[in-house]
């Protein structure tokens, strides 16, 4: 009799261990995988660890240094095409001056011929930028292969041709891209948050009263950073429609240089790759990318 | 000599097991903040009763950070004031406040019950107020709480309430929110600086009502053609008289940068025009993209199913599958005709506020109807 207690009470026992066991690991395996989608089960290693391992740092180490090749060749090319296009608009304004200085005073037959030949060299001038470079904005960082590869440029020429007061020039340079803990005191003390920092200067060619910028930090999983819902939103891009993490309305004068900086709270930080890019009336003027831990 | 200390394991697991599955239901929900935390809202509406259960972040007082992790509705149509209706009611309300306890483990201090003012207004006109006190008091008896409380709200602290739950407070003082609902229109803004003068803003003209003006001026013809000019009739007509005078009375043109509108169509057309920003509760427009709409889902209806919009998006982030899923929703509420009439609406409504040197911001809401309830959750929170 008592042994059958004892089995019984001994049987009682493991089922109930067995259905804690069962539930604690639903829970871990649901906890897991519920929102790191990027989360993968590790497969047991092999025995010839090092091997393995040392031919993956091998094979990165290689692809990393291939890439940072292509991205100083971009970086070369795109240099030099914003030297070429920084020399096409000088020439344009000294032609601009030059003009406005002889139709400023009264004007003789010689005169007028040679502002004739003038306006003709600018309006040449400015058809080779626009046809030839295929945008009429300058542009910092920009991989070459999406500015060839941009199948409406003509047909963004020509609606540079349609909206000359918006056919600003405009680049996004000393672009940077940060991340700062901060220690949050609301509610839970030992809460802490993430924002993700960002700065960068632009400029521009012509008087602006009001440009708008669409900002967009894309995370390492390629989803935007929104910095609220009542910030965000979508815009019409050359490329289609894109999530912008917030908007910011900027005025410059002629040739000036502004810097612009933001911050936009991310609770659910993970560490990688972050993407900055700066769009202007539909069209991308500068972007970055930076590794963020 | 075993059963002793055997015994002693058991209860030991016992307690084990009782903690684990306690822990694992509370964290079945997929949160979307951190360090927030989980509240149920139970009221008993026009139609029926609505259990939310919200995700109220640690700064939802100041960006409106909150979330709809699971929201229940069975239609009761308690308004209509008869037996049958009352214990269906009862019942349905007594159901869903054991299932926010049961079910998704929130304790009681946590649920919030409340009657909205679409029904305080219904009892009044009907003089069956005391059908709201009998309904409480049958709640608390069931339930067996005699000191829970169980707000009737009115209709200005429900527009109040809406305003604090769903415009943040960096918005408040400049923002003017509109309820589009299917019988009528309702919002207001806080003129005076502070959160307890609400200036009221009603219309009698709703999606269903516009609609229904519409049919009726039909005559013969029940064409989609004939409904369309009948309804360009109805809100060029009566709806505009009375939308110009409502809103020039109420000032809220110079006192709002922001025109924010809730509500059923308010939803169907942000997830239409920006299925890309489908897990956004705000979406941002402009006065054109809805007057290209409400163009377009006459002209060019099938351009809005759910296979035509998925279509043509090119980001491969997007999960297509849930998009075209909410589409489809929006479609099954709202057909070719009630769109009609409530972008129709939201136009009228938005021209009053389109200037041409001053460009207010418009916003849409789409879970504006749980906004009240979270803000009278987050008011007792913090009492």
């Amino acid at each position: 009799m008592r042994d059958r207690k004892i089995s019984i009470l001994l049987f009682v026992s493991f089922l109930l261990l067995l259905s804690s066991f069962l539930i604690l690991c639903t829970w871990l395996y649901n906890y897991y995988y519920s929102d790191k989608k990027t989360v993968k089960n590790i497969p047991a290693q092999p025995l010839h660890i090092n091997d393995s391992r040392d031919s993956i740092l091998q094979t990165n180490s290689t692809s990393i240094k291939s890439l940072e090749k292509q991205l100083g060749n971009t970086s070369t090319r795109t240099d030099s095409i914003e030297a070429k296009l920084n020399s096409n608009l000088d020439e344009y304004y000294r032609l601009k001056l030059e003009l406005q200085d002889i139709l400023k005073k009264p004007v003789t037959a010689e005169e007028l011929k040679e502002a004739n030949e003038k306006i003709n060299r600018l309006q040449k001038n400015i058809k080779d930028m626009r046809y030839r470079e295929g945008t009429a904005y300058p542009v910092s960082n920009v991989n070459l292969g999406d500015v060839k590869r941009e199948p409406s440029i003509n047909k963004a020429a020509g609606n540079i041709e349609e909206n000359k007061k918006e056919a600003v020039l405009f680049s996004a340079v000393e672009m940077n891209l940060s991340s700062l803990q901060t220690i949050d005191t609301d509610i839970d003390a030992t809460g802490s948050e993430r924002k993700i920092l960002g700065s960068f200067v632009i400029r521009n060619s012509l008087e602006v009263k009001n440009a708008e910028l669409m900002i967009i930090v894309i995370q390492p999983d390629g989803r935007v950073l929104q910095k609220s819902t009542w910030e965000s939103g979508s815009f019409q891009s050359k490329q289609g429609k894109k999530i912008y993490s917030l908007k910011m309305n900027i005025s410059n004068t002629n040739n000036e240089s502004k810097k612009v900086s933001f911050e936009i709270p991310n609770e659910k930080f993970t560490k990688g790759s972050y993407i900055l890019q700066v769009y202007n009336n539909g069209s991308m003027i500068g972007w970055i990318s930076r590794v963020l831990s | 000599m075993l059963i002793g200390p055997l015994k002693k394991i058991i209860f030991f697991l016992l307690i084990c097991f009782a903690g684990i599955l306690t822990a694992s239901a509370q964290n079945n929900f997929k949160l979307k903040y951190k360090n927030s935390a989980i509240y149920a809202g139970v009221e008993v509406g026009s139609k029926g009763v609505k259990m939310s259960v919200l995700e109220i972040g640690k700064n939802a007082r100041t960006n409106g950070s909150f979330n709809i992790l699971q929201e229940i509705t069975v239609n009761t149509d308690f308004i209509s004031f008869t037996q049958p209706t009352f214990h269906a009611t009862l019942t349905e309300f007594n159901k869903l406040y054991h299932t926010a306890i049961n079910d998704y483990k929130i304790p009681s201090e946590r649920i919030y019950t409340a009657i909205s003012s679409g029904v305080k207004i219904q009892a009044e006109k009907e003089k069956k107020n005391d059908w709201i006190k009998n309904l409480s008091d049958s709640f608390r008896i069931l339930i067996n709480e005699p000191s829970r409380k169980v707000a009737v709200i009115d209709v200005i602290e429900e527009a109040r309430l809406s305003h604090l739950g769903i415009v943040p407070e960096s918005k408040r003082y400049s923002t003017f929110l509109i309820d589009i609902g299917s019988g009528n229109t309702k919002g207001g803004y806080f003129p005076n600086g502070n959160i307890n003068d609400l200036r009221l803003f009603q219309l009698t003209w709703g999606t269903k009502s516009a609609s229904n003006e519409a049919v009726k001026r039909m005559e013969d013809d029940k064409s989609l053609a004939s409904f369309s000019k009948q309804l360009s009739r109805v809100l060029a007509g009566p709806a505009e008289t009375e939308i110009v005078y409502t809103v020039n009375v109420s000032g809220a043109y110079n006192m709002s940068d922001n025109i924010v509108v809730s509500g059923g169509i308010a939803w169907a057309v942000a997830t239409l025009l920006y299925p890309e920003l489908i897990e956004n509760a705000v979406v941002p427009v402009t006065f054109s993209e809805i007057k290209s709409f409400t163009e377009g889902i006459v002209s060019n209806y099938p351009g809005y199913s759910d296979s035509a919009i998925v279509k043509d998006l090119t980001d491969p982030i997007l999960d297509k599958e849930i998009i075209a899923r909410e589409i489809k929703r929006v479609h099954q509420v709202f057909d070719q005709r009630a769109l009609m009439s409530g972008a129709g609406l939201l136009l009228k409504i938005m021209r009053q506020f389109e200037g041409i040197t001053e460009q207010k911001q418009f916003f849409l809401v789409k879970n504006g109807q749980v906004g009240w309830i979270s803000a009278y959750v987050a008011d007792n929170i913090s009492k």
